[in-house]
């Protein structure tokens, strides 16, 4: 065992297998945890895991962390929107392929996907998957719809009530899963 | 600058062409993260040879069809530059760029943990600035640093060295006139902490005795450059630490 805090390399010993779980940036090989990047030793003794915390991180195992990203809706299945997710909490990442299920999208009854999001909308949803393509959930005071235009005359929609938006240009009512973060007039 | 003519390997006082001794390395320099765009990088000099490195990922695969179920892609290209050699090489990827990215795939797939990124893709670039002599294992060396520095998990940081036989004596860290007239090239790259061979080739004959010897001095060899290795990210890691 390593003092906890002490800098390692790939490829040194952290313990053995009958102490700890390999955890965080770690690997197993003939019972012994190894570490896997350049970090700090980090020993988690109450749930025994030995991690090391390093300095970079992928974009992708980012998403483990992540309370919520933002995408595009950029395609409508029968029961599930495809979503470019572009940013991580709000750092930009390279696009990201996530997957929508009307099933994650509230806890109440929707009748079809296209009840809480349309092509083009841009939504604030939580990560449930951590693999590319990424599962997406929209259920949470939180997360919903951020960002819609009118599928009428595209003009950019406004909140009218807990459930629905208006455009302000042509007057169409359309309805939408909107979280607290919905845009409401002239991005504010 | 290639001569017709075998020149003398081992000169009189024991010494190799470039003055070193047979056991002795060429110069080394290391730098990680060189380059701004690419998620990991690093170059690497080893007498005159001089690699870059770039990795990008482990990101989302395209085109999709190359996803693996279980595991990340990981896709190499070795490439030399025209100016890297004496003579113009066409900036085609020849014949031996592609089995050489193939060789360097297959040593880096067994160093990263690649079942940690399923249906994503690691993407791995070496340009050789310059060659002479080594440039395979020079290559996989600045891919496995530019790999960590990238934070993509790997069981140990790659280090490699060649040996071979010059005029009957064993010598380490082949040269150019060494590589090109010598009676065996063998490189070896290893992981040394957990004693593992990456990549060994082999090229002109040694006898069993001679091979032991080779291994042996490679290993030691290896566990000098993997000190300096560790020595660069270290380097790093505290001037990271720094600006935090």
């Amino acid at each position: 065992m390593r003092t906890q805090g002490e800098i390692t390399f790939p490829g040194e010993e952290l313990g053995v297998i009958e102490e700890f779980i390999p955890g965080e940036n770690t690997y197993e090989e003939d019972g012994f945890i190894r570490s896997a990047s350049v970090g700090k030793v980090f020993y988690d003794m109450i749930n025994r895991r030995s991690n090391v915390i390093s300095t970079k991180k992928s974009a992708i195992s980012g998403l483990k962390k992540a309370r919520y990203v933002y995408g595009t809706v950029i395609s409508i299945k029968e029961d599930s929107a495809l979503v470019n997710i572009s940013s991580i909490e709000d750092k930009f990442v390279t696009l990201i392929s996530g997957i929508l299920h009307v099933s994650q999208v509230s806890g109440k009854y929707i009748e079809t996907i296209t009840d809480a999001v349309k092509l083009g909308d841009i939504i604030r949803a939580k990560p449930i998957t951590f693999a590319s393509p990424v599962y997406l959930t929209l259920k949470g005071k939180d997360l919903g719809v951020v960002l819609a235009s009118c599928s009428i005359c595209g003009h950019l929609m406004i909140k009218a009530d807990e459930e629905h938006l208006k455009c302000p240009n042509c007057g169409n009512v359309e309805k939408r899963k909107i979280g607290n973060y919905m845009v409401k007039r002239n991005g504010s | 600058m290639s001569q017709n003519q075998k020149p003398k390997l081992i000169l009189e006082n024991g010494l190799r062409t470039d003055g070193r001794k047979p056991d002795e390395l060429r110069p080394m320099k290391m730098e990680i993260g060189v380059l701004k765009n690419a998620d990991g990088s690093s170059i690497i000099e080893v007498g005159n040879t001089k690699i870059i490195a770039a990795v990008y990922g482990p990101k989302e695969i395209h085109p999709r069809h190359l996803a693996l179920p279980g595991r990340a892609t990981i896709r190499v290209r070795y490439h030399m530059m025209p100016f890297s050699t004496d003579e113009r090489k066409s900036p085609s990827p020849s014949r031996r760029e592609i089995e050489i990215s193939k060789v360097i795939r297959e040593a880096l797939e067994s160093s990263i943990l690649v079942e940690q990124f399923p249906r994503s893709s690691i993407d791995v670039f070496m340009e050789v600035i310059q060659a002479d002599a080594g440039t395979r294992l020079a290559s996989l060396m600045a891919a496995s640093l530019a790999v960590v520095d990238a934070g993509i998990p790997v069981k140990d940081i790659i280090a490699a060295v060649a040996v071979g036989k010059a005029d009957g004596v064993i010598v380490l860290d082949l040269n150019e006139p060494e590589d090109m007239w010598g009676e065996a090239d063998l490189p070896v790259a290893m992981m040394p902490s957990i004693n593992q061979v990456n990549l060994i080739q082999m090229n002109g004959n040694l006898t069993p005795e001679e091979f032991k010897q080779a291994i042996d001095l490679a290993s030691r060899g290896i566990q000098t450059i993997y000190n300096m290795e560790k020595e660069t990210l270290k380097s790093k890691y505290i001037e990271f630490k720094e600006e935090s």
